[in-house]
Formats: C-alpha cells, structure tokens, sequence
C-alpha cells in the first residue's frame, strides 16, 4: 500500500468517497472485504445526503436506516449482531433476500481486469502453486443482477489490476460492449474501481477502465506504474475531493466511534 | 394409544447414522448459528470422505473438518474467517488436492437445495453466465432458456444426506426458534427432508412444548422438518448463537493462530479442543469460564 500521511486513514477515505456515489432513496447492500467500510459508506450516507437510503444487510434481510437511531457500533464482522441490528426497522425472510431490488452492491476482490470483472476465486503463484480466495460469495449473482456496483481494492498493484484475471469469478462488462446484452445479464455493470491510490470508473463508449482522479498523495505516474490492465488516463486527472469536515466528523463522531477504520 | 416419540437425542446417537462419503450441509453462516458441538462431534468421531455444503458462508466449521480430516469436497460459497483471514486449512488442502472445491456462487447452491426441496431434478439461475463458474464446476451447465432462448445455468439438486444445524431453542418433538437471524436453515431443512436425509439440530437450551403451542409462530423450523434434536448448551460456541451470544473472538484469534502455524499445531489444536474433550460438558469447562460467557452475552441488542 503506499504510504498516507493524511490526517484520514485509507479506510476512511474510500468509505467517504463511496457514500457520495450513494443517491438518496436507494435501497443497497453492503459487502466485500472489509465490509465495515461499505457500511460506513451507506451509513455516512444516510446521516449527510441520502436520508431516505435503505440499507439491506448482506445475505440477510435486516432493513436498516440509521437516521434518528441511537448510536451503534461499527464491527468488523459483517452480520454480527451489533451491526445487523442497527437502525433494521424490518427482517426479510432469507428466502426473499437474494430477489429484492438491490440498487448497488460492493464488491472486493484478489483480481480486477480493465473491464471490472473480478476475481475472488484462485490466484495463480509465481512457483506454479495457486492460492485460493474466499470463493463467490453472491458476488456472481449481484454482478448479473443489481443496478450497478463498486469494486473496492486494498492493494493497488500489476498483481491485482491485471491484463488478465486468473479466474473469472464474477462478470463486469465481459469482454467490453455487447458482452451483457448477449448474455441476457439485468443490471448495468460495475460503475466505480477505488484503491488506495485513486478513484476509477469505466468509460461510456470502450467500457474500459478509466481514471478518474488520484487521491491527495498519491501521483498518476505511480498509479499508472502498478496498473497491470488497460487504463484510460486522461489529459487532466483530478484529485479526488478530500474528505470535509462535516463527513470526518460526522464519520468519527456517529458512524465509527471505535475507530475500526482506523485501525 | 401409543405415545408420541421424544426427538430428543445425544450428539453421539443423533450422528449414528453419518456414514463416509456423505454429503453434510452445515446451517449458519459465517460465524453466527454454526452447530459447533456437532461439528466437533463429527470430527471426533473421524468421519471421512465428506462432502460438505454450506448455504451461504462457511468459516471455521468447514475449516475445523477439513483439518481434521474428515472432508472430500467443499461446496461453499464463501469459506474464509472474516476479520481473521483466509481459511488457512481448507487453502493448504486445496492447493495440494487433498480437497476437492466445488466452485459455486451462493444462489447456485440455493437453486440445487430449492430444487431439491421441489424434488426437481435442477435448479436454474442467471449466476455464472459469463463465468468461469461452469468451466471449473462441471455439474453447474450452460443451458438456453426453451421460453426465451437466453442462458442460464443449470444446477443439479442439492440433496445432503445430512443437515447440521443450530437453533437457540427446540422442544422434545423438533420445533426449533432462533432468537436471530435463521439464515438459509429453513431452505437446509426442507432440502435434506425432502431427498430422505436426516436433520439434525443442536439447541442451546430445551424448552417445553408448551412454549411452542402458547405462540404457533414461535418456530422458525417445524418439528415434521427435523429429526434429532440435541441439547448443547452455548453449542455453537465458539461461534454465535445469533441474538443469544456472540462469537468468541479471543478464540476464533487463538484458531486461526494455529492454523498459521501450520499442521502440526493444528493437529494439536485439535488434539486440545476437539478429542481430549470427553463430552460437551467437559468442553465447557474447559475453554469457558463464568467471565468469558458474562462477556460473550454483552453487547446482544435484544438485552439492552
């Protein structure tokens, strides 16, 4: 990871960044790796400018919306207790958790490629062996079916943005334009790459991977250096808009207390 | 009259039946509702050759298994340890081959258990088109929609032998109530029964049947659904029985530490906490104390 002598850590960062791309009254999940940054994101979001957000607890149907709620904690665990039942107003039945209207996920990943299809599956070593991720959790399924997603990586290097990914665990825009729509797949695809180097997105016309801006510290020369895939840099990159103060503070003061994105 | 039969059973007798090679679906997901006292018991017990299924998400019950060598084949669609890491003994069996993966998305396995609920011979889904999901997984195929042309994948029925599950409360005739979430148990249960399997529940505590006739919406699971229930106090331990207790960090740490260390400690974490145990009872006192359960019962919201 390089190095961030931010007065935010990387979690918190991307948990910011990510809120904003959260439009009010939309219903989500969040998931992933790290998964206390996804609902950061979507409860930062909730209590600056999406009031009307609903938040669908992972695999589990808790409906949570933390606006006018009593304080709670932010855990690492994705469906501990603390967290499920934060802010859930309803529980759906397992058996309608996976069909009900998910306008975003998030995704982790071990691989990403210049169309944002991902890979959780295996990885192939440099000595020949292999290491196995976690597997696809429902990312497989929340790739083909929700509006859109973010992918959201922790490391930002050759091996994990590649030119190709050593299994193809969940489909972003397949091969590039008219890959989803021969395949019949509803949503609309990956819509955001973060990294702790900047902020990605996917351009209109080649599907490509596109940088969007660079975050505060971090230079375009270094990010395209340990980009392995395809990667649109345009002439003028920003950089990513740092964290206000009304987000680091409402983030530290009602949505992570603990400090887990900081550690 | 002849009187109605208890379902109550030990943990020894309600296993009686697994046999090698069987498929096992374990309920829960990730470390909530694990029936960890009857996952020790089947490895205590060396069942081999198993193939295990999990729902949703899997992390140290079918981590636990495989390093006690009791599994085959693992059809998971997650299995990792969260906030701790990979799942480092499935990792090193499944990179040698000592353990066969059986890749799948976690609405593919529910399509193969929805199916087999049905008594379908598959079940269909839009995961995995576009996938390398149906070139590493050959039970999962390409198919065309005959309405629509469009693909699909199809997935062959799911149909464990045996169903390992974990409840917060059941009665003597296998009603079971979870205080929590009961994640994909239901679907578990239906899926196993209907395909001739045996479901088999560890609860944290027994309750009268009266518990369950004064509030018929009490049960999440009903009893026609179930076959053995077996009484194991904080029996998920060391994961959460969800809205009665949380996981055991310190001791999921102290696991996963272990497993980093590599086989010969596994083999004598297993050694301590799975075969030295003579019973559940013995377990408890060994690895709980009144201040660690005092600290696992805090911080549950329906308590405050």
């Amino acid at each position: 990871m390089p190095a961030n002598d931010m007065p935010w850590s990387w979690p918190e960062l991307a948990a910011i960044v990510l809120s904003r791309e959260l439009a009010d009254g939309e219903v989500g999940s969040p998931g992933g790796s790290r998964s206390e940054i996804p609902l950061a994101a979507a409860r930062l979001a909730q209590l600056t400018r999406a009031p009307n957000l609903a938040i669908i607890t992972s695999a589990a149907g808790f409906v949570a919306n933390m606006v006018d709620k009593p304080w709670s904690p932010l855990v690492s665990s994705t469906m501990d207790w603390r967290n499920v039942y934060a802010g859930t107003e309803a529980v759906l039945p397992s058996s309608g958790v996976f069909h009900t209207r998910r306008d975003w996920f998030f995704a982790g990943a071990l691989q990403v490629d210049g169309h944002g299809n991902i890979n959780l599956t295996r990885v192939r070593l440099k000595d020949g062996g292999e290491m196995r991720g976690p597997g696809a959790a429902g990312l497989a399924y929340s790739a083909t079916m929700a509006q859109r997603y973010f992918i959201y990586m922790h490391e930002h290097s050759r091996r994990s943005f590649v030119q190709r990914l050593d299994y193809r665990t969940a489909i972003g825009f397949g091969d590039g334009p008219g890959s989803r729509e021969a395949l019949g797949l509803r949503g609309g695809g990956p819509a955001l790459v973060i990294s702790p180097r900047g902020v990605m997105d996917f351009d209109e016309r080649t599907l490509r991977l596109r940088l969007r801006s660079v975050h505060p510290g971090q230079s375009v020369e270094a990010l395209v250096a340990n980009t392995g895939c395809e990667l649109i840099v345009p002439s003028v990159v920003p950089s990513t808009p740092a964290p206000s103060e009304q987000e680091l503070d409402v983030l530290r003061r009602q949505v992570d207390r603990g400090g887990v994105l900081r550690r | 009259m002849t009187g109605r039969t208890s379902k109550k059973a030990d943990a020894h007798a309600a296993l009686a039946d697994l046999r090698d090679g069987a498929v096992v679906a374990i309920g829960g997901s990730l470390f909530h509702n694990k029936p960890m006292r009857l996952v020790r018991e089947v490895a205590r017990r060396g069942a081999r050759d198993l193939i295990v299924v999990a729902v949703t998400q899997a992390s140290i019950d079918v981590d636990l298994l495989v390093a006690a060598g009791c599994v085959a084949e693992v059809r998971v669609p997650y299995l990792g340890l969260e906030h701790h890491g990979l799942a480092l003994n499935f990792r090193r069996r499944a990179a040698d081959g000592r353990v066969k993966v059986w890749d799948c998305d976690e609405t593919q396995v529910i399509a193969g258990m929805e199916a087999a609920a049905k008594n379908l011979p598959s079940g269909w889904t839009k995961t995995g088109v576009g996938t390398d999901l149906p070139n590493s997984n050959p039970d999962l195929k390409p198919v065309a929609d005959p309405i629509t042309g469009e693909p699909m994948i199809a997935v062959p029925a799911i149909r464990p032998d045996m169903a390992l599950l974990h409840a917060t409360r059941g009665d003597q005739w296998g009603n079971l109530a979870y205080a929590g979430y009961p994640f994909s148990d239901v679907l578990i249960a239906e899926a196993t029964r209907r395909g001739g399997g045996k479901v088999i529940a560890s609860v944290d505590e027994v309750v009268p049947a009266s518990t369950f006739t004064a509030d018929p919406f009490l049960a999440d699971i009903a009893h026609i659904l179930v076959d053995a229930v077996v009484e194991a106090p904080w029996g998920a331990h060391p994961c959460s029985s969800h809205g009665n207790y949380q996981y055991d960090d310190a001791y999921l740490a102290h696991y996963q530490q272990s497993a980093r260390d590599g086989e010969d400690a596994m083999r004598r974490w297993l050694a301590e906490h799975v075969h030295a145990p003579e019973s559940h009872e013995a377990y408890l006192d060994r690895f709980l104390t009144p201040s660690r359960l005092a600290a696992l019962r805090r911080d549950i919201y329906a308590r405050q």
